[in-house]
């Protein structure tokens, strides 16, 4: 009897210890969860002060025996601008071009990206140089992880296009006047893998 | 029979803390034990169902950034119950952590109002803007033996805000999504 008694007064001491050392030290703390979601971007734009339509054209000479001028057949007035997030299974973007239409015979339709300059932040892409157009999908723009260019002219890379005969000797002799045309060259925000 | 008188007598002082509770005092052939016990209670309300989730906005036109400008949350309300112990502490501070990591190039801040107004006591004041981070800090000081109320519109609004880390790169954002815990605790101030 004197044990079952000494066991229920156990219990009891137990139980009032506990509930002494838990009162004022529980719900001390308090958490909640927060969720951040950072959106995948890749978003390209082509911007200009005038137009995006751009009309390339050699001289035509003054003076008999002289060559079609090409000297003058560019254009810088395009800016491409883009805004990227990558993540971490997509290393790196890149903008490619391409053609569709033709260029005319004898004829090297090139364009060059310009390096980066405008009010963007960020890891910013690398100019690959000048590029001669075909309707193969070629770099024109690389290495381009989470950035922003900023928005409109003046902001991201300059395309400059060139018109440039063919370097080898059957280049002047392929022009054709009733060639002239309208091609579209597009330009692609990719990953690059 | 020693047994039985410790018993008895426990018996007999379980029936004067009774007595107590009775509000039964004006004798004065009892006496009566007055305890203030310490109080230190924190509680969490939300005004919404929803979880805290931040999604800066993704930019309408090519060339233009991630938009956090609408990247701020003040659903949370804390309330918290406090009596100081009586081994010296002067006042409590409210401080808070994270666990999980904010994402790189990100800063989430973190910013108590005033008391609602609505509890008494000797409150809290909020310290203002406090950038988060692992290591746990005050964001509400002076918290001295008050009450806030219970539920939203009580105690303390939380704003939360997410922006870009001015010292950080744009370049180390990483399309994700990132889960972190804040954790409050009210620690004693001696």
């Amino acid at each position: 009897m004197g044990k079952f008694i000494r066991l229920i007064l156990s219990i009891f001491l137990i139980l009032y210890t506990g509930v002494l050392s838990s009162s004022g030290q529980e719900n001390k703390s308090k958490s909640h969860n927060i969720s951040i979601e950072i959106p995948e971007v890749a978003l390209l734009d082509l911007e200009s002060n005038s137009s995006t339509s751009v009309s390339l054209y050699p001289t035509a000479p003054n003076e008999a025996g002289n060559s079609l001028d090409f000297s003058n057949a560019n254009n810088s007035q395009i800016w491409i601008n883009y805004s990227s997030i990558i993540g971490n299974s997509e290393p790196d973007r890149k903008v490619s071009a391409y053609v569709e239409g033709t260029i005319p015979d004898g004829i090297v339709l090139s364009v060059s990206a310009s390096s980066y300059t405008g009010n963007g932040n960020g890891h910013l892409g690398v100019s690959r140089g000048k590029i001669n157009l075909s309707e193969q999908i070629q770099d024109v723009i690389t290495n381009i992880g989470s950035c922003y260019t900023g928005d409109g002219a003046n902001n991201g890379h300059l395309l400059t296009y060139s018109l440039e005969l063919e370097n080898d000797d059957s280049g002047y002799s392929s022009l054709n006047f009733d060639q002239s045309t309208t091609i579209s060259v597009t330009y692609t925000l990719s990953d690059n893998n | 029979m020693k047994l039985r008188i410790t018993i008895f007598l426990m018996l007999i002082s379980f029936l004067e803390i009774g007595c107590c509770f009775g509000q039964n005092i004006n004798s004065g052939d009892n006496y009566c034990n007055i305890e203030i016990p310490e109080v230190a209670l924190l509680s969490l309300k939300s005004s919404s169902a929803d979880a805290i989730a931040f999604t800066p906005g993704v930019p309408g036109e090519a060339g233009l950034a991630l938009d956090f400008s609408e990247s701020i949350k003040s659903d949370v309300w804390v309330n918290y119950s406090s009596i100081l112990p009586g081994n010296g502490a002067v006042f409590r501070n409210l401080k808070a952590r994270i666990d999980g990591s904010i994402p790189e190039g990100l800063m989430l801040k973190i910013r108590a109002s005033g008391d609602a107004g609505l509890g008494g006591g000797h409150l809290g004041i909020p310290v203002g803007d406090v950038i988060l981070s692992n290591t746990q800090q005050t964001i509400i000081s002076g918290i001295g033996s008050c009450f806030t109320g219970v539920g939203i519109q009580k105690g303390h609004q939380l704003t939360y805000s997410l922006d870009l880390d001015e010292n950080a790169q744009y370049s180390s954002l990483r399309e994700n999504t990132y889960n972190i815990t804040v954790l409050f605790t009210m620690i004693d101030q001696n």
